[in-house]
C-alpha cells in the first residue's frame, strides 16, 4: 500500500539550465528613468555556455512546430531571433523602428506610457499563411509584442507564439498575449507540470 | 590573425559566395538621394543562404583564439551572435547612445554630415581578449574604427588610464567586396 502511494506522487523537474540563465540577468535600477528596474541581458551574452543554453531551450521548443519565419523585434530581438531561425531552418524577419528598412514597408503604431512608437516590416517578407514566431528579450506590458502580432497578422501570417527570455508580471494583463507567450515566468509553470512517476 | 594563402584561395572560389551576393538587394536613393543601399534583409529570408553566410564566418574564425565577438547595432546583432555561439566567444553589443544601462564608455565618430557615437559596457572586454568586430557592411570604415577604439581602450577594461586614440585597423574581411 505504501509503495502504491509513492508511485502516485508527482515530482516536478526543473530544467537545470534555467538557474544559470536567471543568474546571468542583471537588474539595473532607475534605467532608463526613475522607478524602472531594467532587466539587462548583456551579462548573459558574456557567458557563452549560458547564452547557448537560452537559445537551445527555445530551439528545443520550436524545432518541431513547422515555423516558417522568426520575427525579431529591434534591437535585442535581433540578438536571439537569428540563432533560433538558423537552428530551425526558418527565415528571419527584422521588425524595425521607423525609417530603418529600405523599400516598401507596412507600419503599426502602438501606445507607450507617454506617447506612441512604431514598428515596421518589409512588404513581401511574409507570405499569407506562414507560421511565425516572434522573439524579443523581454515582455513587460505586452504593447510592443501586441503591435508585432498585429503587423504580422495584417500581412497574413499565422502567429504561433511569442518567445521572450524574461516575462515581467504585468504581461498577464495583456489579454491577446495570454495564450501566445512563452517566457521565463511561464517556463517555471511548464516545468512544474513535467511530472515523473 | 594568420590566414594562409591556401585558405585565401579557397575562400575566393567558394561556391556559396555567389548565392550570398545574389540575395543582397540594392535599393537606390536610400536613406537619401545618391546612396545605393545594400539591403541584407532579403538574404535573411533565404535560410540556406543565411546559414552559408554564417558558416563562412565560422569556418574562418574557428580555432583562432577569438574570445569576443562585438556586434555593431543593429545589423551586427543579426550576424554576430550566431558566430559567437558557434565559436564559443562572448558577445558584446556596441550600441547607440543611452541604450546600455550602467557604466559605459563612448566613442564619437565622424559621418559625412555630423557625428555619431558608439557605446560599450565597461568591463565587457578584458585585457588579453582577442576580439572580432562584426557588422553587415563597411563603407568608409568610420563606424568600424570607432568599434576598434572602444575595444582597445584601457578605459573599457576598467583601468583608469589614458583613452587610446591611436587606432590601427588590423584587417577587414568581406564576404562580398564591392569595387
Amino acid at each position: 500500500m505504501g509503495e502504491e502511494a509513492n508511485c502516485n506522487v508527482a515530482v516536478a523537474v526543473v530544467d537545470p539550465r534555467l538557474q544559470g540563465i536567471s543568474d546571468a540577468i542583471r537588474v539595473v535600477p532607475h534605467f532608463p528613468k526613475q522607478g524602472i528596474m531594467f532587466n539587462d541581458i548583456t551579462p548573459l551574452l558574456l557567458r557563452p555556455g549560458v547564452f547557448k543554453d537560452a537559445v537551445d531551450i527555445f530551439v528545443e521548443r520550436y524545432r518541431g512546430m513547422g515555423i516558417d519565419a522568426v520575427a525579431g523585434i529591434e534591437a535585442r530581438g535581433f540578438i536571439f531571433g537569428p540563432a533560433i531561425a538558423l537552428a530551425i531552418g526558418a527565415k528571419f524577419i527584422p521588425l524595425r523602428k521607423p525609417k530603418k528598412l529600405p523599400g516598401e514597408v507596412i507600419s503599426e503604431t502602438y501606445v507607450l506610457e507617454y506617447g506612441t512608437d512604431c514598428l515596421q516590416m518589409h512588404v513581401g517578407a511574409i507570405e499569407a499563411g506562414e507560421r511565425v514566431l516572434i522573439v524579443d528579450d523581454l515582455v513587460a506590458t505586452g504593447g510592443t509584442l501586441s503591435a508585432a502580432i498585429r503587423l504580422l497578422e495584417r500581412a497574413g501570417a499565422d502567429v504561433v507564439e511569442c518567445a521572450c527570455l524574461i516575462g515581467l508580471p504585468k504581461f498577464k494583463e495583456c489579454a491577446c498575449l495570454h495564450s501566445l507567450l512563452f517566457a521565463s515566468e511561464r517556463w517555471k509553470d511548464i516545468d512544474k507540470s513535467a511530472v515523473h512517476y | 590573425m594568420v590566414v594562409s594563402d591556401e585558405e585565401k584561395r579557397k575562400e575566393m572560389q567558394d561556391p556559396r559566395t555567389k548565392g550570398i551576393a545574389s540575395t543582397i538587394r540594392v535599393v537606390p536613393n536610400f536613406p537619401k538621394p545618391g546612396i545605393m543601399f545594400q539591403d541584407i534583409t532579403t538574404l535573411l529570408l533565404n535560410p540556406p543562404v543565411f546559414k552559408d553566410t554564417i558558416d563562412l564566418f565560422i569556418e574562418r574564425y574557428t580555432g583562432k583564439g577569438i574570445s569576443v565577438v562585438a556586434g555593431v547595432e543593429a545589423r551586427g546583432f543579426i550576424f554576430g551572435p550566431p558566430i559567437a555561439l558557434a565559436i564559443g566567444a562572448k558577445f558584446i553589443p556596441l550600441r547607440k547612445p543611452n541604450k546600455l544601462p550602467g557604466e559605459v564608455i563612448s566613442e564619437e565618430y565622424v559621418l559625412e554630415y555630423g557625428a555619431d557615437c558608439l557605446e560599450m559596457h565597461v568591463g565587457a572586454a578584458q585585457p588579453g581578449d582577442h576580439a572580432l568586430v562584426v557588422d553587415d557592411l563597411v563603407a568608409t570604415g568610420g563606424t568600424l574604427c570607432a568599434a576598434i577604439a572602444l575595444l582597445g581602450s584601457r578605459e573599457a577594461q576598467g583601468e583608469a588610464a589614458v583613452h587610446s586614440s591611436g587606432v590601427s585597423l588590423l584587417a577587414i574581411y568581406c564576404l562580398r567586396p564591392k569595387m
